[in-house]
């Protein structure tokens, strides 16, 4: 997997050259950054006056404005922000499905949204879900140069989040690819990346046998994650039933994304892969062509 | 310690769990296998539409491990898996021939020479246990659990081959029986096997060797047209031809000595009769030394002829004269006045004068009968032999009943009834009314008459028969409670108490026993005569057969394959109940 990893990263950097990380609902935050705020800030171009407040610093009146009006007036700056990007990525086993290019999708996808924030003057912060929220060293420059690592974690996002929670910054923007596939109620993750957030998207990478699988039959089926072998018969029956567990379960997640706020991005690994036109995210806003 | 009996079998059989392993592994290969991302959306699927396919794959797995359990187990049981307790060497019987053809020989006898390796086995060996069974006439266990040479040494002294001859075979099967599974079992003998058949689980010694031998195996008096007639009967066996002198005294005097020279073929038996000069003189007759001593000689003893006492107090005169012309014919009764040996009577109250009086009560009553049968005869009776009422016509009184035990019946109406009378003796109840019946004028009736003397004189106190064979039974008739004392022909004397019918004594040695029992005292003489038992050329040296070999570390092992199947059952008990749950599921 990991061979595979340096060439899906390579693959999304390629991807992500041609995009470039779109705005957000809410203006990223951090000082002293690249961008313009839209707060008060401390960057050197000039926004207004305003009268003089207790507790305003000192350093900001403008004496001259003083002896012109006699009334203090602080000189307010545009506000000079540092966009960030947290990017978590779903290590759990199910995103590397055996005969799917889940992997690939997921991983590519999270080169190329690097590769489109830096290109829009984010710094970044990529987080892998394993036995706890773990920070890929290099992971703000060049997918490339970042350390490789795999998708062999036994562990639910959720449960990593829990035990350890990814050092999220106020106010960044944050992108969390994953296929949901797991038992449970989303909101407790969903909180806890909306938390401080200024975005957050979540980009669903799934595999086209996820949404609908064929009726093959008898079949031994073996969950990814935990290895328990089930034999079923795949027939019309069967899958209907699972097509309506799985629709189920996306009606879950649809219902908490749109309750906190938080842009909802399901994708086919499948139909991305031909030719990775990353439609859907620049329709979602998620990123713009360049 | 754990052992398995074929551990072989084991590992034969274990070729069976590859295949089992096979049969799963193929049935898991007929199936494609599909990864998914999450099994908990597959749930309603398999709950409703497979739900017997998720409890299968359950069910298979589980089955596996419970068939592949079942196997391993039952392979175990059929291994034949043994714990080992404790240490055990397992017991002994030793089976010794007891037939006094194993004194043939001398000091070089087989019974001397079976005795030693009879020590030496004891001493080498180190058993459990040591039983001995004596294999003479009938298989006595000699002794108790010998588990020390004291033990041994006084079991053995019964060992002496003075029995008749060697029941082997219910030995055997006795040896077996107080063996048990782990016993070794040891024969001990002069002769070689009969068949192979009888060495089986048992270890054969024999010690006898072939010799020519002479012996008297015949020997016998009696009195006959009062005449005391002797015969005797000397056999050779082991040469083509012999000459041996035969030496009869009559009487106790040395000078009274006469011999027969015998010349003898190999096998022949030659017979000597001659007429003793009086039956109150015993006689001695014997041969040369030769291989077997006890068969050499022979004590005859005469008879102690006493006539019955009988008193016929009968009134009827037709009827007192018919019993006494009947006795005096049978010349063995002296009639008497008093102190009588059996009294014949019609009044009851005269039939028990003492204990030695027996009584013949002669019933007289009222009415009459006659019957002409059919009639029931008591055959276990000593009265009823011989006797025969067929064609009779038995007259009676017309009474019904009758004390005793009926010997004699006309239909359901007792004839003749005899009975105990509490003191020891005897009554016999007679209904018998002879001027309406044939009865006296056919044979039955000196039969009948003779039959009651012989019952009574049977019970006259004393031996009836002073010569008797090695390894019978005497019966010496005394009054109950009386003391006997009894004098071997080794000397050795013992006190027995009598009981009602009197003193059994074994006859376990040859010679002249004495009997004593108050003032007075009786002789019998006891002989080897036993032509198979003389017959010395079929025996042999050699060891036959072998027992099981016992390991002196061995343990006593118990066997679990009792405990493994039940396991067996409990899983496929399981094993059932699984497959039946699964099917109401599905």
């Amino acid at each position: 997997m990991d061979e595979h990893v340096k060439e899906y990263l390579r693959e999304g950097e390629a991807v992500g050259a041609r995009y470039v990380l779109g705005p957000v609902r809410r203006a990223p935050s951090g000082l002293n950054g690249v961008q313009l705020g839209r707060a008060v800030g401390s960057s050197m171009e000039f926004r207004e006056y305003r009268e003089y407040q207790p507790g305003d610093d000192l350093r900001r009146l403008d004496w001259g404005a003083y002896a012109r009006s006699d009334q203090l007036m602080v000189r307010l700056y545009q506000q000079e922000v540092q966009p960030h990007l947290d990017l978590v990525l779903d290590s759990s086993r199910s995103m590397g499905l055996a005969g799917t290019d889940k992997a690939r999708v997921a991983v590519g996808l999270a080169s190329a949204l690097a590769t489109a924030a830096q290109r829009a003057g984010y710094s970044r912060a990529i987080w892998l879900t394993e036995e706890g929220c773990t920070q890929i060293p290099n992971g703000n420059q060049l997918p490339t140069l970042w350390k490789s690592f795999g998708l062999g974690s036994s562990v639910t996002p959720l449960d990593s989040f829990v035990r350890q929670p990814p050092r999220l910054r106020l106010r960044s923007v944050r992108v969390f690819v994953s296929d949901l596939l797991w038992k449970g109620d989303p909101m407790p993750l969903l909180s806890r990346l909306s938390a401080g957030a200024a975005s957050v998207v979540v980009l669903q990478v799934q595999a086209s046998r996820d949404v609908s699988p064929g009726e093959e039959g008898h079949c031994q089926l073996r969950d990814s994650e935990t290895g328990e072998v089930r034999a079923v018969r795949l027939d019309a029956r069967s899958v209907q039933l699972y097509r309506e567990a799985y629709q189920r379960h996306m009606a879950i997640w649809h219902q908490a994304t749109q309750k906190m706020g938080v842009t909802f991005v399901p994708l086919v690994a499948e139909q991305i892969v031909p030719d990775w036109r990353l439609e859907a995210l620049v329709a979602s806003g998620v990123v713009q062509l360049q | 310690m754990f052992g398995l009996t074929w551990p072989w079998l084991l590992a034969g059989g274990a070729l069976a769990i590859p295949a089992l392993v096979a049969i799963y592994k193929l049935r898991q290969r007929s199936r494609k296998r599909l990864d998914v991302s999450a099994m908990f959306l597959w749930e309603h699927v398999q709950q409703i539409q497979s739900s017997g396919q998720k409890v299968q794959q359950l069910r298979t797995s589980r089955l596996f491990w419970i068939e592949l359990a079942v196997l391993c187990l039952l392979l175990l049981a059929a291994s034949g898996p043994t714990l080992l307790l404790k240490r055990d060497r397992g017991p002994l019987v030793v089976v010794l021939d007891d037939s006094f053809s194993m004194r043939a020989g001398g000091r070089d006898s087989a019974l001397s020479r079976a005795r030693a390796f009879v020590d030496k086995t004891l001493h080498e060996g180190d058993y459990s246990f040591v039983r001995f069974v004596g294999a003479g006439a009938v298989p006595q266990v000699w002794g108790g659990l010998v588990d020390n040479p004291q033990q041994a040494k006084v079991a053995l002294r019964h060992w002496r081959g003075l029995a008749p001859f060697a029941a082997l075979k219910p030995a055997i099967a006795l040896a077996h029986k107080l063996g048990g599974v782990r016993g070794r079992v040891l024969v001990m003998t002069d002769q070689p096997p009969p068949r192979e058949k009888s060495v089986i689980g048992v270890r054969w010694h024999g010690f006898g060797v072939s010799r020519p031998n002479t012996a008297i195996v015949y020997a016998s008096r009696v009195r006959l047209d009062q005449k005391d007639w002797c015969l005797l009967e000397v056999m050779h066996t082991g040469t083509p031809r012999i000459t041996v002198i035969l030496t009869l005294q009559i009487g106790e005097q040395a000078t009274s000595r006469q011999t027969r020279t015998l010349t003898l073929r190999d096998g022949e038996r030659r017979r000597i009769r001659f007429v003793l000069p009086s039956p109150a003189v015993s006689l001695r007759a014997w041969l040369g030394d030769d291989a077997l001593a006890i068969d050499n000689h022979v004590h005859l003893l005469p008879r102690a002829f006493r006539p019955l006492r009988v008193q016929v107090a009968l009134r009827h005169a037709k009827r007192r004269a018919l019993v006494e012309q009947t006795l005096r014919a049978t010349k063995r009764v002296v009639l008497v006045k008093k102190r009588a040996d059996l009294l014949w009577t019609e009044r009851p109250s005269l039939v028990a004068p003492s204990p030695q009086t027996w009584g013949v009560h002669w019933l007289q009553e009222k009415g009459e009968a006659a019957y002409t049968g059919p009639f029931v005869l008591n055959r276990t009776h000593a009265l009823t032999h011989g006797l025969s009422l067929r064609g009779v016509i038995w007259g009676a009184g017309g009474g019904k009943a009758l004390p005793g035990l009926p010997i004699v019946t006309a239909g359901n109406i007792p004839l003749v009834t005899a009975r105990n009378r509490g003191d020891g003796g005897r009554a016999i109840s007679l209904r018998w009314r002879p001027s309406l019946s044939t009865f006296a004028h056919t044979p039955g009736w000196p039969v009948f008459v003779w039959n009651i003397l012989e019952w009574r004189a049977r019970h006259l106190p004393g031996i009836r028969e002073p010569n008797v064979s090695l390894g019978s039974t005497l019966k010496v008739a005394v009054e109950a409670g009386r003391q006997v004392r009894v004098v071997s022909p080794s000397g050795k004397a013992s006190v027995v108490s009598a009981l009602v019918n009197g003193v059994r004594l074994p006859a376990r040695e040859v010679g002249v026993y004495t009997v004593e029992s108050g003032a007075e005292k009786w002789s019998f003489s006891v002989h080897a005569l036993q032509a198979e038992e003389s017959t010395l050329t079929s025996l042999k040296t050699g060891s036959w057969g072998r027992t099981r070999q016992i390991d002196e570390k061995q343990r006593a092992p118990t066997h679990l394959g009792w405990l493994v199947l039940v396991l067996v059952l409990g899983l496929l008990t399981f094993h059932a109940y699984d497959v039946a749950s699964q099917k109401e599921v599905s």
